[in-house]
């Protein structure tokens, strides 16, 4: 059994629930890479029950911080684990919108494409500078995968909101048909 | 010392006659998330030592909270 099947039959036999993000969502969005972890999107209130079922797992707190939580896996020949915290609030919209993801993870729901958009401008405008180069190639991925129209109202919009002008201006330059 | 309005010297190293590729379909259209995910857990295991830098090196996650 896979990591991410593993921990979703965990986490609904202990009444938590997730939605993947990271590079496995981009994957099953369209976008096939390589990822060498395991990005999870939780509510910050269930950061305690997270911790203990992780342990369970056999994963070993990395480090910690206000928004994240990362964790080392049972054994090295098995995918790192990251848990993204965020409100009830925020949790509660991208559940809504959340959708189903590969049949080999059978059980789990991932962030929808608006929102993984919205996720990897977000990272771009606040993360790590070591980072930008293959979030934006993630971006770009997903646009051109999924033929997103960077020129439509509500694609510049959720630019701004969640990352910024030269980033949405870059993206639209390199997206838009010739 | 370099001159940036000068072009770089011709390389006198191997040149290679490649064929033409540009047909080839994109890959990202041909790989299905399934198989994608599994070669993601079959990586650390054929790449351990890679697997571990990259676990060791890994950077920190974006310390703004994200909110919709």
């Amino acid at each position: 059994m896979s990591a991410l099947a593993t921990i979703a039959s965990s986490a609904v036999e202990n009444g938590l629930s997730f939605l993947l993000a990271g590079g496995h969502a981009v994957i099953a969005h369209g976008h096939p890479r390589n990822t060498f972890d395991l990005d999870l999107i939780i509510r910050r209130s269930d950061r305690i029950p997270w911790t203990d079922l992780t342990r369970a797992l056999g994963y070993g707190q990395h480090r910690e911080g206000p928004t994240f939580l990362q964790f080392d896996p049972p054994n090295p020949r098995s995918l790192p684990l990251d848990l993204m915290l965020v409100s009830d609030d925020t949790y509660a919209k991208l559940a809504a919108e959340a959708v189903p993801v590969p049949a080999s993870a059978a059980g789990a729901r991932m962030v929808s494409l608006r929102h993984l958009l919205a996720l990897k401008c977000h990272a771009i405008k606040h993360g790590h500078p070591g980072r930008v180069v293959k979030d934006a190639d993630d971006v770009i991925g997903l646009v051109q995968a999924n033929r997103v129209d960077v020129n439509a109202p509500e694609t510049r919009e959720l630019f701004l909101k969640h990352g910024t002008t030269e980033l949405y201006e870059k993206i639209r330059r390199i997206c838009t048909p010739i | 010392m370099k001159r940036s309005d000068e072009s770089a010297p011709r390389s006198d190293g191997v040149e290679l006659e490649l064929p033409d590729w540009s047909g080839m379909d994109e890959s990202s259209a041909r790989v299905d998330p399934d198989a994608a995910f599994l070669l993601c857990e079959q990586y650390p295991v054929w790449f351990d030592e890679a697997a571990a830098r990259w676990r060791i090196q890994r950077p920190e996650k974006c310390l703004v909270e994200f909110t919709l």
